[in-house]
C-alpha cells in the first residue's frame, strides 16, 4: 500500500498512507509501547500524575487484546477523559487522537473528505483526498479517545463500531480498503449520563462496549489525588485538605453543577496560590473559602447553596 | 446448582468461572435485566484475559464482579438490579468454604488418607521416616482432630465423611461469614472459658495471622500466652510473647506487667529493653531483671532511654539489688546522665559520693548559665555562672582524694577535667563574649558549638555576629580537612582500564606477578540529594553528614537542611561557608517537619538516591513521613534513613515497610561510613 502510483500526467502522487504519515506523524511522539497493566498503573502515576486502579486498567488491557472499545462511564471532574488519553498513549505508544464529539459529526469530518478544487482537478482520487484523524489512527496504529460519545449521532456511533470491529475503512470513493491490524489502534468512549443535554445511548451500541463506571473516589483516595496533582509551595494541611473533600462531597449531593475530584484539585491550587501570593507559606481557611467561591460556583443557581456549605466548614470570613 | 458442586471442581478452570457468570446472567435476566449469550461469553473471555494479563492463577471474585459489570450492565438504571443478582450468587462465602475444604484436603493428603478412614493406629498414622515429616504429619492431624473433621469414639478415631465434613464446615461458614470471626470467635469463647487453647475449633495452627493478633488486646495476648504454654505449644507461646514485645516497645501496656514478664522470658522472648518497660510498672521485677540480665545489658538499655524514666527504673532497681552492685552500676553511667538523676537516689551513696553528684549538678548548672550568657550577652547569667564555679570549687577541693577507692573516682577524674575546661572558658567569657565564644566552642561537641555560635549570631550585634560567624566556618574547615582525608578513597583497582596505579603496579613487576600492571578506576557514585534534621538532638548528626558530603560535593545535587521550614541549596561544591550559611539560615527552633522536608527534597527532580538523616520524630501535623517516603519509593526513589539510636521505632517500621533502608548509627562521628555505603551501593 506504501508504493506511490503515477497519475495520468505521468506526475507521482503521494498515497493516502504517505500523505497521513507526513501530516500527522509529527503528532505521534512515538515512545515504547506499554502494555503490562502494573507498569501502565506506575506510568499513569508517574508520568501523568494520574491515580488509577490497576483492576479498572486490567479489564481495558483484557478488552483491547480482546479487540472490544471501552466506554468510560461517570461524572464530570472524575479523570475520565484524561486517563482514558493516556491509556490508550501507553498502550499504543504513540500520542493518542481525540475525537471531541458533536451533533454533526459523520464519516466525512472523522475519516476524510475531498477538498473541492483538487477534485475537480483530479477527481475522486487520492490525491484530492483529504485525510482526517479516524483514518490517521487506523493507518499509524494509534488509539482514539472519543469524547463524550453521547453527542454523536446514532449512526455515527455505529459506524465507530464497525470501524473497531473490523479493524479497516472503506473509501468507495477512492476504490480502497484501509487495513492494520496493529493492536495499537483502540477507542475508548467517554460518557457522562448524567449530562441532561444529551442522546440516549443505543443498546445495539451499548452491548458492544465494555463499560466501565467511573464514581467520584472515596475522601482517601481524593486527598492522595489532590496531593498528587498540587504543584504550589504554599503547604496545605491534611485537616484543611480533608475539609475540602467533606464540603465537596456534600456539595456533590446538593448543588447542580458536581464539583469532581478535578474541581477539588483547582481549588486546593487556588488557595495555595492565593496563600502564596498573600505571602505565606501556609494555606489558611480563609484562602480555601476565597478559592472555593470561585472554584465551586459554576451556575448561579448553586451559589446558595456553595456559600452555605463553605460557611459551614470554613465559617464566614 | 448447590454450593456443594460448586466446591468441589477445581477453583481456576473456565468451566467454573463460566458457569458462576451463567448462573449471575440467569438471575439477572430473573431481575430483569436483559443479558445475552453472546454477552455471557464476552465476559468470561474478558475475565481469562484479565486473569492472563493480571498474572493471576486462582479465581478473582471482585475482577469477575467488575467485568460482568462492565459487560452486563448497559445503563445505570440497571446498577441496582445487577447489585441484587450479585448478592445472591455471592461467591465470598463459597470461596471461605473451598478455603477451608482445601486446607482439609491438604491435611488428608499429608497423613496419607482419604474421608470416611477408620483410623486403627494414631502411632502408625503419624510414623514417618523423616522428622520434619513426623512434625508435618502431627500437625495436620492436630488441626484436623481440632477442626471437627477427624472424631473420637469408643471405637476408636474416624475421619468424617466428606458429605458429613461438608455440612460441618459450611454450618460453621455460614454462621462466622469470615476467617477472621471463625478465629477470633473460636480464640475468645475459649478463653473466655478457660479452655486451653489446643482446644478452639480452628486454632490448631501454631501460627496465629498478625492481623489477628493486632487486633487483640495485649492483656488478652498474656493470657492466651499463658494458655499456650499451658498447653505445650511453645511455637504459639513465642509467636505472641514476640507480638506483644513489639507492643511494649510502642508504649502499649498491659495490666499485670508480672505475668506479661513471665510469658516472655518463658518464650525466651524477652529482652533488656522489655524488661526495663515492664519494670517501670511493676517493682516485684527488680530481682527479676537483675537475675536474668547483667549489667552491662542493663546499662546499655539505660542508655538508650529518656534520663526521667531510666531515673526512675534505676530507683527500683536500688530497692533490689545490693548497694554495690548497684553504686557499680551508677558509677559506670555516663557522666551527663548522672548529672540528672534524682536526689532520691543518695540514700544508697556514701557522703562523699552524693557530694560528686552535688558537684556534678552544680557543674552543669554553671555551664548552661555560661552558654546563656555567650548566646544572649546578658550579664546576669555570666555572675551566676561564676557563683554556681566556684561553689562547686569548694565542694570539689573538699573531695580531692576521699573518692579514691570508690568505683566513683573515674568520674571524679573527668568532673575535674571538665570543671578545668569550663574554668577556662569562664575566664575568657570574662575578657569578652567573642573570646568566650572562641573557647566554648573548643569544650562543646561539634553540634552543640554550632548550635552556640548559630544563637550567638541571631541575637548577637554585628561585631559578635561576625566573630561567630568566623569561628562557625574555621571550625567547620578544620573538620572538613580532616574528614575529607578520612574518608574512603574514591577509586577502585582493576587490572584494566583507568589510570595506571604507579606504586602497586612497580611492586607487581618486581615480583615478576603475571600481571602485573595495576589500574586506578573511579567509583561511580550515584546522585545524592541529603536531606538533614537540624533539631535539637540531630543537629550534631547532620553536622557531621555534611562534613562527610562535602568530600563527595560533586555527587550531590541537593541538600535539605531542615526544621520546621526547609533550607535547600542545589549544589555541585559545598564549601565550609556553604555548610555554615546553611545551618545559620534554618535557626534551631521550632517544630520539626519532615514530610514537608521529603516533598521539598524531590521536587522537580528525577528519582535517585535519598539520604535522610533523622530521628523520625516530627512535631508537625503534617503527613506522617512513611506515607511521603512509600508514595517516592513507588516513583523509583531509593532512599536511606540513617537515625541515631534513640528514634521513632513505630516511624523506622513503618519507613521499613515502604521500602526505605533504615540505618541505625551509634555514634554521629561514625555516620560516615553509613553515608558512604549509600554512595556506593
Amino acid at each position: 500500500m506504501l508504493a506511490s502510483e503515477t497519475s495520468n500526467e505521468g506526475r507521482e502522487t503521494v498515497s493516502v498512507e504517505n500523505r497521513i504519515k507526513e501530516i500527522y506523524g509529527e503528532l505521534l511522539e512515538p515512545r515504547n509501547p506499554v502494555r503490562n497493566p502494573e507498569l501502565i498503573v506506575k506510568k499513569l502515576r508517574e508520568e501523568y500524575r494520574l491515580l488509577v486502579d490497576v483492576d479498572l486498567v486490567r479489564i481495558v488491557v483484557a478488552s483491547f487484546i480482546n479487540g472490544r472499545p471501552v466506554m468510560f462511564e461517570g461524572p464530570p471532574g472524575t479523570g475520565k477523559t484524561e486517563i482514558g488519553e493516556a491509556i490508550l498513549t501507553l498502550w499504543a505508544g504513540k500520542k493518542a487522537f481525540l475525537l471531541p464529539c458533536s451533533e454533526n459529526y459523520d464519516e466525512y469530518r472523522v475519516i476524510g473528505d475531498f477538498h473541492p478544487l483538487m477534485a475537480l482537478k483530479h477527481g475522486f482520487s487520492e490525491a484530492s483526498f483529504v485525510p482526517r484523524t479516524l483514518l490517521a489512527a487506523l493507518v499509524l496504529g494509534a488509539g482514539v479517545l472519543v469524547d463524550e460519545i453521547r453527542r454523536s449521532s446514532e449512526e455515527f456511533q455505529n459506524m465507530l463500531l464497525d470501524i473497531i470491529d473490523k479493524r479497516r475503512i472503506v473509501v468507495p470513493e477512492l476504490k480502497k480498503v484501509f487495513k492494520n491490524n496493529d493492536i495499537g489502534f483502540q477507542m475508548i468512549f467517554t460518557s457522562n449520563p448524567e449530562d441532561i443535554a444529551q442522546n440516549e445511548l443505543s443498546d445495539a451500541f451499548l452491548r458492544r462496549v465494555i463499560r466501565i463506571k467511573f464514581n467520584y473516589p472515596d475522601p482517601k483516595k481524593e486527598a492522595e489525588i489532590v496531593r498528587l496533582r498540587l504543584n504550589a509551595k504554599a503547604r496545605l494541611s491534611s485537616t484543611l485538605l480533608a475539609m475540602m473533600i467533606e464540603a465537596a462531597n456534600k456539595l456533590r449531593e446538593k448543588a447542580m453543577h458536581k464539583p469532581g475530584p478535578a474541581d477539588t484539585v483547582e481549588w486546593a491550587q487556588l488557595a495555595s496560590r492565593i496563600a502564596e501570593l498573600r505571602g505565606s507559606s501556609k494555606v489558611e481557611a480563609r484562602d480555601v473559602l476565597e478559592a472555593g467561591r470561585v472554584v465551586l460556583t459554576k451556575r448561579d443557581e448553586d451559589a446558595d447553596d456553595v456559600e452555605e456549605i463553605l460557611a459551614e466548614f470554613f465559617g464566614r470570613s | 446448582m448447590q454450593n456443594s458442586s460448586a466446591v468441589h471442581r477445581p477453583l481456576n478452570s473456565r468451566e467454573y468461572s463460566l458457569e458462576m457468570l451463567i448462573r449471575l446472567a440467569r438471575e439477572c435476566r430473573r431481575l430483569g435485566l436483559k443479558v445475552g449469550s453472546s454477552q455471557i461469553e464476552e465476559a468470561v473471555r474478558l475475565y481469562e484475559t484479565y486473569l492472563e494479563v493480571g498474572g493471576v492463577e486462582k479465581d478473582d471474585y471482585r475482577a469477575m464482579r467488575r467485568i460482568a459489570e462492565a459487560v452486563f450492565i448497559k445503563r445505570r438504571s440497571e446498577e441496582p438490579l445487577f447489585e441484587e443478582a450479585w448478592r445472591k450468587i455471592s461467591p465470598q462465602q463459597n470461596r471461605l468454604l473451598s478455603m477451608l475444604i482445601s486446607r482439609v484436603e491438604r491435611n488428608l493428603e499429608i497423613l496419607g488418607v482419604n474421608y470416611g478412614y477408620k483410623i486403627r493406629s494414631k502411632r502408625e498414622l503419624l510414623e514417618s521416616a523423616s522428622r520434619g515429616r513426623r512434625a508435618e504429619k502431627r500437625r495436620a492431624y492436630r488441626e484436623l482432630r481440632n477442626m471437627g473433621i477427624i472424631t473420637g469414639s469408643k471405637h476408636g478415631e474416624q475421619v468424617l465423611s466428606r458429605d458429613k465434613a461438608i455440612r460441618m464446615l459450611r454450618g460453621l461458614v455460614e454462621k462466622k461469614q469470615s476467617l477472621g470471626n471463625i478465629m477470633n470467635a473460636g480464640l475468645l469463647s475459649r478463653l473466655a472459658r478457660g479452655l486451653p487453647p489446643s482446644e478452639p475449633a480452628l486454632l490448631a495452627e501454631t501460627h496465629i495471622p498478625e492481623d489477628t493478633l493486632r487486633k487483640l488486646h495485649p492483656d488478652l495476648l498474656v493470657k492466651l500466652g499463658q494458655q499456650a504454654l499451658k498447653a505445650h505449644n511453645k511455637d504459639l507461646a513465642s509467636q505472641i510473647a514476640s507480638h506483644l514485645r513489639v507492643m511494649l516497645e510502642h508504649g502499649r501496656r498491659v495490666s499485670s506487667a508480672y505475668s506479661a514478664y513471665m510469658l516472655m522470658r518463658a518464650a525466651n522472648r524477652i529482652t533488656p529493653k522489655t524488661a526495663l518497660i515492664l519494670l517501670a510498672q511493676d517493682q516485684r521485677l527488680a530481682s527479676h531483671v537483675l537475675k536474668d540480665f547483667s549489667l552491662h545489658d542493663i546499662r546499655r538499655a539505660l542508655s538508650s532511654m529518656k534520663p526521667d524514666n531510666a531515673a526512675r527504673i534505676i530507683s527500683r532497681l536500688s530497692k533490689a539489688s545490693s548497694t554495690h552492685s548497684l553504686r557499680e552500676m551508677l558509677s559506670s553511667l555516663d557522666v551527663d546522665m548522672m548529672g540528672r538523676l534524682p536526689s532520691s537516689l543518695a540514700s544508697i551513696l556514701s557522703r562523699d559520693e552524693q557530694a560528686l553528684i552535688k558537684a556534678l549538678r552544680k557543674y552543669y548548672d554553671a555551664r548552661r548559665m555560661i552558654l546563656e550568657y555567650l548566646s544572649s550577652s546578658n550579664e546576669a547569667y555570666l555572675h551566676l555562672a561564676s557563683h554556681e564555679y566556684s561553689r562547686m570549687l569548694g565542694i570539689l577541693a573538699k573531695l580531692d582524694g576521699s573518692l579514691f577507692k570508690s568505683p566513683f573516682n573515674a568520674m571524679f577524674n573527668e568532673l575535674r577535667r571538665r570543671v578545668r575546661i569550663l574554668g577556662e572558658v569562664l575566664r575568657a567569657s570574662e575578657n569578652s563574649v567573642g573570646s568566650g565564644l572562641a573557647a566554648a566552642s573548643s569544650m562543646l561537641s561539634l553540634g552543640e558549638a554550632i548550635r552556640l555560635l548559630g544563637k550567638a549570631y541571631s541575637r548577637g550585634n554585628p561585631e559578635l555576629r561576625q566573630e561567630a560567624l568566623r569561628l562557625a566556618r574555621r571550625m567547620i574547615r578544620v573538620r572538613m580537612s580532616r574528614e575529607k582525608s578520612r574518608v574512603l578513597r574514591r577509586w577502585r583497582k582493576t587490572s584494566f582500564h583507568g589510570r595506571l596505579e604507579l606504586r602497586d603496579s612497580i611492586i607487581r613487576l618486581v615480583r615478576l606477578n603475571a600481571q602485573p600492571l595495576i589500574y586506578r578506576k573511579r567509583r561511580k557514585g550515584g546522585r545524592i540529594v541529603l536531606v538533614l534534621d537540624a533539631s535539637g538532638s540531630m543537629l550534631e548528626y547532620s553536622i557531621w553528614a555534611l562534613l562527610v558530603a562535602s568530600a563527595f560535593a560533586d555527587m550531590i545535587k541537593r541538600i535539605i537542611v531542615f526544621r520546621e521550614y526547609s533550607e535547600s541549596l542545589e549544589t555541585s561544591r559545598l564549601s565550609g561557608k556553604d555548610i555554615i550559611d546553611l545551618l545559620f539560615s534554618i535557626g534551631f527552633e521550632g517544630y520539626t517537619n519532615i514530610a514537608g522536608a521529603l516533598r521539598d527534597a524531590v521536587r522537580r527532580m528525577p528519582p535517585s538516591t535519598l539520604i535522610l538523616i533523622s530521628d523520625l520524630h516530627q512535631t508537625t501535623l503534617n503527613l506522617s513521613p512513611y506515607m511521603i517516603v512509600g508514595e517516592l519509593v513507588r516513583k523509583g526513589w531509593r532512599i536511606v534513613a540513617v537515625v541515631p539510636p534513640r528514634h521513632d521505632e513505630e516511624e523506622a517500621e513503618m519507613l521499613r515497610r515502604h521500602g526505605a533502608r533504615v540505618e541505625i548509627v551509634e555514634e554521629p562521628s561514625m555516620i560516615g561510613r553509613k553515608i558512604l555505603r549509600a554512595f556506593y551501593v
